[in-house]
């Protein structure tokens, strides 16, 4: 409840701060609002309390995620005063955007109540089509903001209607009461909420940006200031995953049987189209925007094997796809703010024009491919670990092949970076690009070091 | 002491990688080379310093756990490092001629602009290689395994600074993926079935599952999968050829002597897994035979001198894991160690001819480069000696006792065997007369350019040479009255192999083996060195005429026989199944997927319409299947 | 004809939510997809106000409120949105959109 609060209070007072002198202030005034609130979320670990007479709950699982998405918010916020970065974008408003839409990112992770749920995909997403044409006058910033709006609209309707049908037969949105429905008349499970259920699924996959619901992604990605793609695709992807889960596992386990072969089917989808499609990209941000899909497949693994363990596994992967992600994104910002496009070669010899640039983003994209012993690879170890001991081999087999696929398309930054001439001269990242990159990193190597106390804790 | 020792082997490279990675440019060309070459052989001296201390009063093994990685219930992964008398072995091999190679390539990379960048590169595949070797456990095993990967596919793309990432380049990469990811799915079926990773757990409790266990099968083919990508066996080989365009001394250090041998170190430290399916084992026989003689074909057509040495690799592989699949795990072993001697010489060799010719690879464009390089002719000749098994040259005394082992097991297979050492001692002796006897066939300019290598370079050369003549005393034959040093070294590990052959037996065997490799460096002679044909003669052959000149009539006979459809079913398979069968099988995935992803990327068409028609589509599916179910 | 039941409504508001899907597939108007998008929601309204009915449960009407609330604010940005989309193309044609692609 507090952090609701803290999140939107800080917010309005971004907001106004943009009205007197305090224009300098707004970032400081964010990180340090969103570094409380993290302190805050720590603090009230293991409470479990519910909140808002049970709409929300603060368990484990909510605490350990909203921590992630509160680090990646600021990281993305602290990116916003990098002074490099082109001046045509609207810096208070989009920090007070960016702080509205995390509260909505917070509320999927946390929520215990099908209202708060919809009220959380609403919150994130509504800043973002804003956020997605904050260059006004761009028609690429135009057009990804219209796509993103129109088909992020019509999967919010696909998702209300799942909710009212799902309402209609058991009577309740409490995700408590909806799972003990279930498991009241598993012999009973009516078209009303079966087809319920799969409209709900519907309206989250298209949310990860999984297959066949996914098309919006590249597009909007890469018309989407690059600051506003690095949030989409950590921040939004991370809540994204977390209610899909939070909702499966929660109030429909013992339907199991309606709807894992759904995910099976959309997940091998989605690694198919994410690696083959990055497999084909000369545009960075495109390929980044398609890596995001198909990790969007494997993280649909993890929610096949729902069980001791498997959030855990999520939250492994989630931390370590999205941590690399965000130093990909600082790269390509770097390199565009030092005059290069968003192309491959723009990444040619970035490890003469700055080494600490291309070191971390060799280890990014390392982690991504699942190199041991960084974050990645264990996201990848026990996913898959916990999907083959549920029997999904045969998916498992094909998401290692396809993750065979990834290979290729990561190495070729790595390649870029290492083997090419150097596209330009040696350039400087600002201080917040380099804490930014220097935290992102130590996340992605250090990661490896906590598996064993996140399995523990969840 | 000695868990500082232990620690060190590794260490010390990966210290080199860092300097030189870091420092390369202020520390200049030859110090960088220094560096690296220096750390290395401190490696080396460790190893030799642990097994004084250690081995020498017989103790098996020395275990040291540097930290727990990865610990769960059901499930822990300490970091450790295994030291016994095959990982002891196999860092002998590794920093011993990894040191010569190391030496060699300061002269051989002397004029690139990289060098130190090639150094770092080099120090870390050793370091990576190291951890391979040294693992206690598969898990820091696979570590080591991914690690030679990648720096091999760095090492390789070496040159390839201003060229495009080709789909070539997508599918040696995935190709050889898919190895890894069957050994990935070997490790998880383990960590299911034992519970653990580590090698002593592991073998431990396989025992009470009894031979041909279903899960015992199933983990050790998967295994194999991995074995077979990283060692180039049918069907997975394809990319090692291809490997062929870095720099020679990492094709002499990992595409020969090091990297390409970790499938077969696999599958000898896991010999308590594999003895115990006895599917596997017929299966790696098979395979490995059949990779023996069909790599062995191929090498006979190649023109291109690193090809030839290339396709050498994959078949003497292939002999490895006959033996393997005999369950002869020292004899595979001896094979490995002899083997890293004479063909990390024969590459080093063929750097050296092809820096005397500016680059020049084609064995069209050689010959006669006896006179001008007096010191490569004489270790080229041991080396090929070696891999013909003519005695007492290395490879006879390895390959002898891979043939007695298959002998003795299935003596038809001994027979095919044997045909495929005539092919090899045959495309070797071809390849070595074609390039240092008979008159130079390159132009002016290159003739007048050639020379000797550098010192730097023939002194690895020589240690090398001196290698592949004695390596194979370290295994005599029983018959001969010696200890057999290695299989008694490796005893603790492997078991003791017991022969059942009499005496009689054996000498007949040895001189079977000699014979074929005589009578095939016979033929050769006579071909290339009497008269001195060269390959491009072989598609223009009016051969009525060759009849009628009855000198040769035996000759002609044999060649119409034998070598022409042999020729042209080498050829054949190369260019028909190598290049486009069984290449295009294995890259299915590979080589098709770029064109998937092409398609994949111009469905998305850029017009919302269409994405919301997908959306309601895919929608519209789920419910349809749904209501089927 | 019998009397009303629960099942009518859900079927009539089944049949409201396909309207607004087939519309939203079927326009090129940005400001009739819109629309479409709006008829969807109110699909969804119907529906909950009529299970709540039915149950005798407040929650689903409140629910509805929700609904209303944010529809209202997601359509004022879709509108900012097509406006800003207007100004610099003078077009309100999806079919001009389509330069992100591949």
């Amino acid at each position: 409840m507090s952090l609701y609060l803290i999140l939107s209070i800080l917010g309005a007072l971004v907001l106004l701060s943009s009205l007197g002198r305090g224009k300098r202030l707004v970032v400081p005034l964010a990180i340090a609002g969103l570094l409380g609130a993290l302190a805050v979320t720590g603090m009230g670990l293991g409470l479990d309390h519910p909140l808002l007479k049970g709409m929300a709950e603060f368990d484990r699982y909510a605490v350990l995620f909203s921590c992630l998405l509160l680090v990646l918010g600021t990281l993305v916020v602290l990116l916003l005063t990098n002074p490099n970065e082109r001046s045509d974008i609207p810096r208070v408003e989009m920090a007070a955007l960016l702080l509205f839409s995390l509260t909505g990112g917070i509320m999927m992770a946390s929520f215990a109540h099908l209202v708060m749920l919809f009220l959380g995909v609403e919150i994130l997403s509504i800043p973002l089509y804003i956020l997605a044409g904050a260059r006004k006058r761009e028609r690429a910033g135009n057009e990804a903001a219209l796509k993103y709006f129109i088909t992020g609209s019509f999967a919010t309707g696909f998702l209300l209607f799942g909710i009212a049908l799902i309402y209609g037969a058991t009577g309740s949105f409490s995700t408590r009461a909806i799972a003990a429905w279930a498991e009241a008349n598993p012999a009973v499970f009516t078209p009303m909420f079966h087809l319920g259920l799969l409209l709900m699924l519907v309206g989250l996959a298209f949310k990860i940006s999984a297959a066949p619901f996914h098309f919006w992604a590249p597009d909007v990605y890469e018309g989407s200031p690059s600051i506003v793609t690095s949030f989409m695709s950590t921040v939004v992807k991370v809540a994204a995953i977390a209610a899909f889960y939070r909702l499966f596992s929660e109030a429909f386990p013992a339907a199991a049987d309606a709807w894992s072969w759904v995910i099976a089917a959309v997940a091998a989808l989605t690694l198919a189209v994410g690696n083959l499609g990055a497999l084909a990209q000369r545009s960075f941000k495109r390929l980044m925007a398609y890596s995001g899909i198909s990790h969007a497949g494997f993280l649909l693994l993890a929610l096949l094997s729902v069980g001791p363990g498997s959030a855990g596994a999520l939250w492994i992967y989630a931390a370590a796809y999205s941590f690399a992600t965000l130093i990909a994104f600082v790269s390509l910002l770097a390199v565009e703010a030092a005059g290069g496009g968003e192309s491959l070669e723009a990444l040619s010899g970035l490890g003469r024009r700055n080494p600490f640039l291309g070191v971390c983003l060799t280890i990014s994209m390392l982690s991504l491919i699942g190199v041991p012993p960084l974050a990645g690879f264990f996201g990848k170890l026990f996913v898959f670990g916990n999907a083959v001991s549920q029997r999904h081999v045969v998916l498992v087999v094909f998401a290692v092949v396809m993750s065979a696929v990834g290979m290729a398309y990561y190495m070729r930054p790595i390649i870029q970076t290492w083997l090419r001439p150097p596209a330009g001269s040696p350039f400087q990242l600002s201080t917040s690009q380099a804490w930014v990159l220097g935290i992102a990193t130590a996340f992605v190597v250090l990661l490896a070091a906590a598996p064993v106390w996140v399995m523990r804790f969840l | 002491m000695k868990n500082l020792l232990v620690v060190l082997i590794p260490l010390l490279p990966l210290l080199g990688f860092a300097v030189s990675g870091l420092f390369g440019k202020r520390l200049g060309k030859s110090a960088t080379g220094l560096l690296a070459s220096g750390m290395v052989l401190l490696s080396f001296l460790c190893a030799a310093a642990l097994a004084m201390l250690h081995f020498r009063t017989g103790d098996s093994a020395i275990v040291v756990n540097l930290f727990s990685w990865i610990r769960m219930p059901g499930l822990s992964i300490p970091m450790g490092l295994l030291v016994d008398p095959l990982s002891l072995m196999m860092v002998f091999v590794v920093t011993g001629i990894g040191f010569l190679i190391h030496v060699y390539s300061i002269g051989y990379m002397h004029d690139d602009d990289g060098v130190a960048r090639f150094f770092s590169y080099l120090n870390l595949f050793t370091f990576f290689m190291l951890v391979l070797v040294l693992a206690d456990n598969f898990a820091v095993l696979f570590i080591g395994w991914e690690g030679v990967g990648l720096c091999s596919y760095l090492l390789i793309g070496f040159w390839f600074k201003n060229h495009a990432f080709n789909g070539a380049a997508v599918k040696a990469f995935v190709v050889n993926r898919i190895g890894d990811a069957g050994f990935l799915l070997g490790l998880f079926l383990m960590a299911m079935t034992f519970g653990s990773l580590s090698f002593a757990e592991v073998f431990s409790r396989a025992a009470s599952f009894g031979s041909g266990a279903p899960a015992i099968t199933l983990i050790t083919l998967f295994l194999f999968i991995g074995a077979s990508g990283k060692s180039a066996q049918i069907p997975l080989y394809t990319w090692l050829p291809d490997a062929m365009a870095g720099p020679t001394p990492v094709s002499a250090l990992i595409h020969a002597a090091t990297m390409v041998t970790a499938g077969v170190y696999l599958v000898i430290r896991s010999n308590a897994l594999y003895a115990l399916a006895p599917l596997t084992m017929a299966i790696i026989a098979a395979v490995g035979l059949a990779t023996a003689i069909w790599a062995g074909l191929i090498a006979l057509s190649q023109r291109d001198i690193k090809k030839v040495l290339a396709y050498s690799t994959v078949s003497q592989l292939g002999f490895m894991f006959l033996a393997l699949g005999m369950g002869a795990w020292s004899t595979g072993f001896f094979h490995v160690f002899t083997h890293a001697f004479f063909k990390a010489l024969l590459f080093l060799g063929a750097g050296s001819v092809i820096h005397a010719l500016s680059g020049e690879q084609d064995i069209r464009r050689m010959g006669g480069l006896r006179k001008a390089l007096p010191v490569t002719y004489a270790t080229m000749l041991a080396g090929t000696l070696a891999i013909a098994g003519i005695p007492p040259f290395a490879g006879f005394f390895s390959k002898d006792e891979i043939f007695a082992k298959v002998f003795e097991h299935a003596p038809a297979l001994w027979a095919i065997a044997l045909a495929g050492a005539f092919v090899t001692s045959f495309y070797m002796f071809r390849l070595f007369f074609l390039v240092f006897h008979g008159e130079f066939r390159g132009d002016a300019t290159a003739k007048h350019h050639l020379h000797e290598s550098p010192k730097v370079m023939t002194a690895p050369l020589v240690v090398l040479a001196l290698g592949a003549l004695g390596a194979g005393f370290a295994g005599l034959p029983e018959i001969f009255g010696a200890p057999h040093w290695i299989s008694d070294f490796l005893a603790p590990v492997t078991g003791r192999g017991e022969s059942h052959l009499s005496h009689a037996t054996e000498w007949m065997l040895m001189g079977a083996s000699v014979a074929t490799g005589l009578l095939a460096l016979l033929f050769a002679w006579v071909r290339y060195g009497v008269k001195g044909r060269v390959p491009a003669e072989d598609a223009s052959v009016t051969g009525v005429a060759r009849w009628s000149l009855g000198k040769f009539f035996i000759d002609e006979l044999y060649d119409r026989a034998i070598v022409k459809p042999l020729f042209r079913f080498s050829a054949w398979i190369h260019d028909v199944l190598d290049r486009r069968g069984l290449d295009g099988a294995v890259g299915a995935i590979a080589g098709i997927s770029p064109w998937l992803g092409q398609q994949v990327r111009l469905l998305q068409t850029g017009n919302t319409a269409f994405y919301l028609f997908a959306m309601a589509l895919g929608v519209f599916l789920i419910l349809f299947v749904a209501t089927l179910r | 004809m019998g009397p009303i039941t629960l099942d009518h409504y859900v079927f009539l508001s089944a049949a409201l939510f396909c309207l607004g899907v087939a519309g939203v597939l079927i326009r090129r108007n940005i400001l009739v997809m819109f629309m479409s998008l709006e008829i969807m929601l109110n699909a969804v309204n119907l529906l909950l106000g009529s299970i709540a009915a039915f149950r005798g449960d407040a929650a689903g009407q409140v629910f509805v409120f929700f609904i209303m609330l944010v529809a209202a604010a997601e359509i004022a940005v879709g509108l900012a949105v097509m406006v800003m989309v207007y100004r610099n193309t003078g077009s309100i044609d999806l079919k001009d959109l389509s330069n992100l692609k591949w």
